[in-house]
């Protein structure tokens, strides 16, 4: 796969922006002298010819933005197709919140347009030439004030740079505060309106907007000054150089032309810093898209057929904790709430890191029910197959043995929705566990969900455990699991 | 389908002040002028001394050159300064607009928004429609403005009678450039639309798979992801190649438009040799403008996307006006609730005296919820009703109703911040809510910070906030979930001693057996 951020403009696969970038700067000054020449044929009274230039020059100017979108659109598909097909691999762990999947989106899109940094940059880079040009319509001096302007203009960009880029952090941060926060907000809209704190919300919202605007314009203001900085040196030269190429059209010395063409080529040398310049932050925003369709490699050891806890220490549970779960061990994790039972069964899963000690999991065959879980949107069937040869009547059979045999059960092409609408909290989790079932697993990892079933479910479910002893179960559960007779018990006390 | 109201319905609702608009739009066109003056002038300048030598005139041309130039980049810093501020502003006020409608929607309209990622896509909106200040309306109005003005300052600098053809041949040409541009971005519009279904429908499966992915992939069943996904990418990947096409038609305009500006300059023969070098000067910088022109457009297309998407929001039912009753007891009369074209419950009728206690039981699935809902006043009913006092609760206003019911769903969340902001929600006593808090065994201090509450104590926290600013009743749905035995007795001790009345549905045995009463739902055939 290729690096996302343009790090080294002339690997293989920057090549082609790399070329295309500096195709462009050197065309743009050659229709930037052809410009200077078409305007002096005009001032001489050569009507047709001045007016014939000027018009290729804008034809030129035309075609070759024309071009450089076209190219810049197909590389965009191509790399766009390339990372979405990496997708499912970086969704088998849950993202914490502030990586929503929704940035995963965004983060698409950023890492797709990396490459117009590095034909930026090229163009920026030929546009060099310029002082050739400057040099040779213009004289030493001109020369001289354009190539000394430049070197000051860019320890100032860089250090404005580094500035903005600090403020820029600090943006980001208040930004995703605001998003995650007015997500939230628009999540539990109904709740807040049962309490009749909808105003609370909005003014919350509110005030974490304007929050976020000072800390925008904040580094708006920078970014500007900073632009402001190239722009008044990008001024101040091509005024100086005006003022000289203009006492040598006076002296004699120089042709008008020659005079044009060196003031163009120091607004296009100047003009391609700046577009450079202003594209900068594109570098942060590939970095931070960069680092979202980067997955870190998972440290659980991924083996056989059991679970291993060694020695394991995680944010919630600081006594080192070492467990093993034998085939057909029915293990509770009990404990008040609060106390990181869902944190502990997460982390043997792989999905969050233990902060020390090793965990063991079987690589596949494993079952996950947690009362958060969704169903998919789609047919019951395909919920419950999810695609493999299964047929209806075992699916039904296992239906009726959880419970879940009234007439919204008997068609299986029934669409269900993600949310689990016109399902009950205890049908979606019995849902999920005969999905489990279907797939054979051969483990099951329970998260408290004993509390959605009335009795009567509670001791169908129980009893559809109890029939098959092969199944490994782990469950957590305050103090009502639905394994009554664990072969192992592991308390937790806060 | 109206773009352009769309458009202005926004702008009005972004209530922006007059001064910051007009320091925006004024700041934005000195810039503007600037610049092309720069351009044209300093050409013009340099054209003049060239055939027309005096060291004094072209002195004075080159210091004005300088100051224009020196001047052009703190007139850009405040144009674009002004600017943002306007789009913030405006955005600020959206976001609070966005956050009031959907905190209205009754709860049946919400859980539909709330399906895919129609919320999600609501933020992407409110901040795009930002654009409309800053990519939209202002360069569009100093740009058109600056058309306007260089064809005028053309006009009259014409040293010749017919003046008014060069006028009106650079007027026809850029009003059929414009025109041309206007036209293929309402085409775009459509595509955009296209665009945009295709990219939610992409972002929904993605944030309905980023939830259920790492469950298939222990499964072993990471295919079916890969499987799902494949639909929503290919159309996807469609209409971006299709919106792409409809790009390079408005390439192609702006290309055009600015080479056929330099047909004013043919057949000028008598004309002055400055004039033909300025209007020259003045051909490159039209097809600047319409370079800016077409971006304007399509931040305007993708702008009001989103804004048509918000409008949505905006039609909430009928409010209700009345004052809220003496007298509180909560009945419920012959009701009917259908959810998804499904009958859940028919025929109910029961009443709760003030400060009474009614336990709803039922399997999973029977509508317990529902009705919670519809006792609250949160959704419709299907028939019968829901009464306070002699009072329909649909008929209720808002703010009273909601000052004197709380209710708390089944799977409590909104709780991340300040312990005292979270157990108030910036309404009710503080002190009230530290006592209630710990009382329910979760010990505050002031400054604490709630962050991955686990159920339990969301639960608890849920409570607290619903009981803090006194009402008359609470309507509970499953509030011991993830709770133990010696937790839910704590909870309902701390509920007896407020004295409200209390409707609570609950798998609970320990809870029910509180109840004074309880209403058993059936399940339907």
């Amino acid at each position: 796969m290729a690096p996302l951020s343009p790090s080294n403009p002339f690997a293989r696969s920057n090549l082609l922006p790399t070329a295309l970038g500096a195709l462009s700067g050197v065309t743009s000054l050659a229709l930037a002298i052809v410009g200077a020449w078409a305007l002096s044929e005009l001032a001489h009274g050569h009507l047709s010819s001045g007016a014939w230039a000027l018009v290729g020059v804008l034809a030129g100017r035309g075609l070759m933005s024309m071009l450089i979108e076209e190219f810049a659109a197909k590389r965009t598909t191509r790399s766009l197709r390339l990372l979405r097909r990496r997708v499912p691999s970086l969704l088998v762990r849950p993202r914490p919140m502030h990586e929503a999947q929704s940035d995963l989106a965004w983060a698409l899109e950023q890492a797709a347009g990396a490459d117009e940094l590095t034909r930026l940059r090229a163009n920026a880079g030929a546009s060099m030439i310029g002082l050739g040009v400057i040099f040779v319509s213009g004289g030493a001096l001109a020369l001289g004030i354009a190539a000394a302007l430049l070197l000051l203009a860019v320890p100032l960009y860089q250090r404005a740079g580094r500035r903005s880029e600090v403020l820029a952090s600090e943006y980001q941060r208040r930004r995703t505060q605001l998003e995650e926060r007015q997500l939230q907000v628009l999540r539990h809209a109904p709740e807040l309106r049962g309490l009749g704190a909808v105003e609370y919300g909005a003014r919350e919202i509110g005030a974490y907007s304007d929050r976020e605007h000072q800390a925008a314009l904040g580094a708006i203001r920078v970014a500007l000054q900073s632009s402001l900085v190239t722009e008044f040196i990008s001024g101040v030269s091509i005024g100086l150089v005006a003022m000289v190429v203009g006492f040598g059209l006076l002296e004699g010395r120089l042709s008008l032309a020659r005079a044009l063409i060196a003031v163009f080529a120091t607004s296009e040398l100047f003009g391609a810093i700046r577009r450079y310049g202003v594209e900068f932050h594109r570098r942060d925003d590939a970095a931070r898209a960069e680092a979202l369709l980067t997955m870190a490699p998972e440290r659980t050891k991924i083996e056989g057929s059991i679970v291993e806890l060694n020695a394991v220490v995680t944010s919630t549970n600081a006594e080192p904790l070492t467990l093993r779960v034998e085939p057909g061990d029915r293990v509770v994790v009990s404990g008040p709430s609060g106390v990181g039972k869902t944190t502990l069964l997460e982390t043997m899963l792989g999905w969050r890191e233990a902060l020390a000690g090793e965990v063991t999991r079987p690589s596949t065959g494993v079952g996950v029910i947690q009362p958060t879980t969704r169903v998919l949107s789609g047919t019951l069937r395909e919920n419950l197959t999810l695609g493999s040869d299964v047929d209806d009547a075992s699916v039904t059979a296992l239906l009726g043995e959880l419970g879940l045999d009234g007439e919204r059960f008997i068609d299986l092409s029934r669409p269900l929705l993600p949310d689990g609408r016109g399902l009950s909290d205890g049908e979606r989790v019995r849902i999920l566990l005969a999905r489990a079932l279907l797939a054979d697993a051969q483990t099951l990892v329970i998260d408290d969900v004993a509390g959605l079933f009335d009795e009567a479910t509670r001791v169908l479910v129980r009893r559809a455990l109890e029939v098959r002893p092969s199944l490994t179960i782990i469950e957590a559960s305050v103090d009502r699991p639905l394994l009554t007779r664990p072969t192992l018990r592991v308390e937790l006390a806060s | 389908m109206n773009f352009s109201s769309t458009l202005r319905r926004w702008l009005a609702r972004a209530r922006p002040s007059k001064r910051a608009l007009l320091s925006a739009l004024t700041n934005g066109a000195v810039a503007t002028i600037a610049n092309l003056g720069l351009l044209v002038g300093a050409v013009g300048l340099l054209a003049d001394s060239a055939t027309r030598p005096g060291l004094r005139a072209v002195a004075v041309a080159l210091v004005v050159i300088e100051l224009v130039a020196f001047a052009r980049s703190p007139l850009r810093f405040l144009e674009r300064m002004s600017a943002h501020r306007l789009g913030y502003d405006a955005v600020s006020t959206w976001r609070r607009w966005l956050v009031a409608r959907v905190g209205g929607l009754d709860y049946s309209r919400w859980r539909a928004y709330a399906l895919g990622d129609v919320l999600e896509r609501s933020l992407r909106d409110t901040d795009e429609l930002q654009m409309l200040w800053l990519r939209g309306v202002i360069p569009l109005a100093d740009t058109v403005l600056v058309l306007v003005l260089g064809d005028a300052l053309v006009a009259v600098l014409a040293p010749f009678a017919h003046w008014w053809l060069v006028a009106a041949q650079l007027i026809i040409i850029q009003s059929i450039a414009v025109g041309a541009l206007w036209f293929v971005t309402r085409d775009a519009l459509r595509r955009d639309r296209t665009l945009r279904r295709a990219r939610s429908a992409y972002r929904a499966e993605l944030l309905e798979l980023g939830a259920a992915t790492p469950t298939l992939a222990l499964l072993g069943r990471l295919e079916r992801a890969s499987e799902r996904l494949a639909a929503p990418q290919k159309a996807l990947q469609d209409a971006e190649s299709r919106a792409r096409r409809a790009r390079r038609y408005s390439g192609f305009v702006v290309a055009l438009g600015g080479a056929l500006s330099v047909s004013a300059l043919v057949d000028r023969p008598r004309a002055a040799l400055l004039w033909t070098v300025v209007v020259a000067a003045y051909c490159l910088a039209v097809m600047e403008a319409l370079g800016t022109l077409r971006l304007c457009f399509e931040a305007l297309v993708a702008v009001s996307g989103g804004a048509e998407r918000l409008e949505s929001f905006e039609h909430a039912g009928p409010a209700g006006r009345l004052a809220w009753p003496t007298h509180c007891t909560l009945r419920a009369e012959d009701l009917t609730l259908v959810e998804d074209g499904r009958t859940l419950v028919e025929g109910l009728s029961f009443r709760v005296e003030p400060g009474r206690h009614l336990g709803v039981a039922g399997a999973s699935g029977v509508g317990k919820s529902t009705l919670l809902r519809a006792l609250a006043g949160l959704d419709d009913v299907a028939h019968g009703a829901v009464t306070l006092g002699d009072v329909r609760v649909r008929d209720l206003a808002e703010a009273g109703l909601r000052a004197h019911v709380a209710y708390v769903p089944s799977e409590p969340g909104f709780a991340h911040g300040y312990a005292l902001d979270v157990a108030t929600l910036g309404r009710g006593d503080a002190k009230l809510a530290g006592e209630l808090l710990s009382a329910l065994g979760i010990e505050v201090a002031a400054d604490s910070w709630f962050e991955d509450l686990s159920r339990g104590e969301l639960a608890r926290v849920a409570l607290v906030r619903a009981l803090v600013t006194g009402p008359d009743l609470v309507v509970l749905d499953e509030p011991t979930a993830g709770l133990g035995a010696d937790e839910t007795r704590r909870l309902l001790r701390v509920l007896a001693g407020r004295g409200v009345s209390v409707v609570v549905a609950s798998h609970d045995l320990e809870v029910l057996g509180w109840c004074d009463e309880v209403v058993t739902l059936e399940v339907r055939a």
